[in-house]
């Protein structure tokens, strides 16, 4: 009698749960990862949007706050500089102590707060404080981007993941493109009486808002995971594997590190003249400040149309390195337009808009043909902590170069830093060549290649069990490429 | 200062006066005078090597201009005059930062009979800063005029970072100011120009690539004369600077107004050393407002300094051509080797594989 009320009890709580799971909310149904998908994409709204903030006021900014262009631009230092370290560690953090729910919040409060603090420091024209505020900021931001990945794997491991990231980033440049078209118009339409440091603090506060926007969807999607989290087993638990270790990098190859400096090399010639664009645009081209900002936010409103259909192209394609090297030539041409000629800026930030996102989408899968597995995560994590520190020191340089001699040479700095990118590139490609790596191959060629290593590596496994002393083969002969 | 003068006025410090400075450049004298006797006037001139200029400064303090500056029995070979006539104060109610000629509370306050910050010494070489108070009701302020000849080829190490010549002296103008009754204050400044010749000047502006020494400010603007014979020219970027320091955080820029030719000069007002120098003055003049709209006024610093350069030859703009051409073959050129590199090797390979695949397989 018991038994069967206890059995008729648990049939119950199960009719019932599954009563409670009904409709789009059904963790089981195929609507939720759609509404959650929603929500990542607009987790990292606050972050891109708030990033950028300097960029679409840095006529006012200077001019409210009597700032140089050396420490305007340190504060996209002092964003980069937590991220030197943080880029690599962040997926620890989320995977052994915060878990992706928590850590997506915890971030967001840290963007949250970083940019009251930043807003502030405006507000009392406290420039050591909004340096304080960009720094918590940082922390924040890249670590975000990682919770916002995490959220991804976990959502949708084996099924659309690619599209999702495309999706992900795309609604990322959106939230900078907003930035660019929005901001200035609030501190313009703020009242006459607000001026100087008080109208530039009042305009960073609410731009808070739209953190209030990552907070409220990183809650949601809390509330949505741990829903899914009670029905759905984990698709892809974390593998110890995938986490960064530092030892790894001894392990790293030459064409490795020319990707990495591939990377340190483009973006510093993509964010950093981003972020000091606007007055170029107004003092060389007489544009007003609206039309500057909606000229400086085509590079991500590009990236944000054309990446995941460049992406596309790039994985039907192959050829990589040939993209990377194109990318990285039209980039350096996009740079000699607005060094050398009063072309409209429309022109090269278009070409620098689409070179950006085939960019992205060429190099950043290299590293996974580079190094095995186990250590994608250690590579992906250096990779990002090199751009990070990369930014963070060329952002000063870029303020130095502004104020002492302007912006041609800048622009010369661009190109030159463009040209050591296209130069590794160049050493890339036929370093790759020698070594018959697969950076440059068809997906076909590509495919045959690694079906040939896993053969090898097979047999190598098998080998090695009947000999304890036999060397060590397989991908090591890859990861030299 | 007042070379070989003895009268009583040339040793009483705030007095109008005349500066007097030489550089020889090949065959020629280029002499400047410079004086505050009625109008504030900046003259250039050259001659031949060994002619200096006598003055006769009984009939200069008189107000008795005509041939109280001579050089001997020669005649200049080219000069050009600078005459700074007048500040102008207005009232931008519409905040365009443009001056209204139809504007009726224009303030002009006259440039005439400025004083000197220096005593008379014997062989006193400082050169002088010219100074106007503003005491009236309604203003409180300085305008402090330099006039810098370092007679070579030098930049200024302060920003615009103009660039003087042997024939060419930078000009400083600074105001300060405050106590004005309306927040919506701009000034601006009324200037003419006298050279030999009656072809008259013309204004022109240009864009330039390089902004290297002045961060930010791509044009340049320069009025300079159209006759073939007597070569002269100013020459300024329109960049306003509202610190002392002259730092790039805070400026602003200025407007310039067409340039009008064959000016009559009005006799009351339009006195001063040039009546000496030129015997039909043909005159040219232009107006310059500092600021724009939507830079907060005048008030936002209560100070203004933009710098001039004038001088007997037409003024090159900056522009460092091989710097310019060099970077630009670099730029392009590492691409293209690249490229090429690229292709000889892609060929050097493929070649290498068809002869790899050309042999014939050994029987055995």
């Amino acid at each position: 009698m018991e038994d069967s009320t206890a059995i008729n009890n648990e049939h119950e709580q199960l009719v019932n749960r599954q009563a409670d799971h009904t409709g789009i909310l059904n963790p089981r149904g195929p609507y939720l990862k759609w509404i959650a998908v929603f929500f990542m994409c607009f987790l990292s709204f606050g972050s891109y949007y708030c990033y950028d903030n300097p960029a679409g006021l840095q006529d006012v900014m200077k001019d409210d706050l009597k700032i140089s262009s050396t420490t305007f631009t340190s504060f996209y230092s002092w964003y980069s500089w937590p991220n030197v370290v943080l880029a690599a560690v962040g997926g620890i953090l989320i995977d052994k102590w915060l878990g992706v729910a928590r850590g997506a919040t915890v971030f967001c409060a840290f963007i949250l707060v970083g940019q009251v603090i930043f807003g502030l420091g405006g507000y009392w024209r406290l420039i050591w404080l909004m340096n304080v505020g960009r720094f918590i900021f940082g922390i924040g931001g890249e670590s975000l981007s990682s919770a916002q990945n995490a959220y991804a794997v976990s959502w949708f491991f084996g099924k659309q993941l690619n599209f999702v990231f495309g999706l992900q980033l795309s609604f990322a440049r959106v939230g900078s493109l907003v930035n660019m078209n929005t901001i200035h118009r609030i501190y313009d339409s703020l009242g006459s009486d607000l001026t100087g440091p008080h109208r530039i603090g009042t305009t960073l506060l609410i731009a808070v808002s739209t953190c209030f926007i990552s907070l409220a969807c990183a809650l949601i999607l809390w509330s949505l995971d741990n829903r899914r989290k009670k029905v759905v087993q984990e698709d892809n638990p974390p593998d110890p594997n995938d986490e960064f270790h530092i030892k790894d990098i001894r392990h790293f190859s030459a064409s490795l590190y020319c990707v990495f400096i591939i990377c340190v090399f483009y973006y510093v010639a993509i964010f950093p003249f981003i972020a000091a664009a606007q007055l170029l645009f107004e003092s060389k081209y007489n544009l007003s400040p609206a039309w500057s900002n909606a000229c400086n936010s085509l590079v991500y409103l590009m990236s944000a149309i054309l990446s995941p259909f460049l992406g596309y192209v790039v994985d039907l394609t192959g050829r990589n390195l040939f993209w990377l090297m194109g990318s990285i030539t039209t980039t350096i041409i996009a740079h000699a337009l607005l060094a050398f000629l009063f072309v409209h800026p429309v022109v090269p930030l278009v070409l620098m808009g689409i070179s950006y996102s085939i960019l992205a989408a060429s190099l950043w899968p290299m590293v996974a043909f580079l190094v095995p597995k186990k250590m994608l995560g250690t590579a992906y994590g250096f990779m990002q902590s090199i751009q990070n520190l990369g930014l963070a020191v060329m952002n000063i340089f870029t303020g130095l170069i502004l104020d002492s001699y302007g912006y041609f040479m800048l622009e010369i700095f661009f190109i030159i830093c463009l040209e050591v990118a296209l130069l590794a590139a160049a050493f890339l490609y036929v370093y790759n060549s020698v070594k018959k790596g697969m950076l440059n191959d068809s997906p076909t060629v590509r495919r045959a290649k690694q079906a040939e290593v896993e053969g090898k590596t097979d047999t190598t496994i098998n080998n090695v069990v009947d000999s304890p002393l036999s060397p060590d083969g397989g991908y090591d002969n890859y990861s030299n490429a | 200062m007042n070379p070989g003068c003895d009268l009583p006025q040339c040793k009483t410090p705030d007095q109008p006066a005349i500066f007097y400075a030489n550089h020889y450049v090949g065959d020629d004298t280029i002499h400047i005078l410079y004086s505050s006797l009625d109008e504030l006037t900046i003259s250039i001139i050259q001659t031949k090597k060994g002619y200096g200029p006598h003055i006769n400064y009984t009939a200069l303090f008189n107000r008795n201009y005509r041939d109280s500056i001579s050089f001997g029995d020669t005649t200049p070979i080219n000069s050009l005059s600078l005459i700074l006539r007048r500040l102008l104060r207005f009232n931008d109610i519409n905040d365009t930062g443009y001056l209204n000629p139809n504007d009726t509370t224009i303030q002009s306050y006259w440039l005439n009979d400025l004083s000197t910050n220096i005593t008379y010494r014997d062989n006193n070489t400082d050169q002088p800063s010219f100074q106007l108070l503003l005491k009236e009701k309604d203003i409180n302020g300085l305008l402090t005029i330099d006039i810098n000849y370092p007679g070579e080829s030098i930049r200024d190490t302060k920003f615009p970072k103009l660039r003087s010549t042997p024939k060419s002296y930078f000009l400083n103008i600074a105001l300060k100011a405050d106590n004005y009754t309306s927040p919506k204050t701009r000034f601006a400044m009324e200037y003419y120009i006298i050279q030999l010749g009656v072809e008259g000047t013309q204004l022109s502006t240009s864009k330039y690539i390089d902004d290297q020494y002045t961060p930010g400010i791509f044009n340049v603007w320069r009025v300079e004369s159209l006759s073939p014979i007597y070569l002269s020219s100013m020459l300024w970027k329109p960049v306003v600077y509202q610190s002392d320091d002259r730092s790039i955080e805070k400026n602003t820029l200025m407007n310039v107004y067409n340039l009008s030719n064959k000016i009559n000069l009005q006799p009351l007002v339009d006195q001063g050393i040039f009546i000496a120098l030129y015997k039909k003055p043909y005159v040219s003049g232009f107006n310059v407002s500092f600021g724009r709209a939507n830079d907060g006024f005048f008030t936002k610093s209560n100070y203004t300094f933009i710098q001039f350069t004038a001088g007997l030859e037409i003024l090159q703009t900056d522009s460092i051509k091989q710097f310019v051409t060099l970077a630009l073959l670099l730029s392009l050129a590492i691409p293209c080797l690249v490229a090429v590199i690229a292709f000889i090797f892609i060929m050097k390979r493929r070649c290498t594989r068809q002869n790899t695949t050309s042999y014939d397989i050994i029987d055995d």
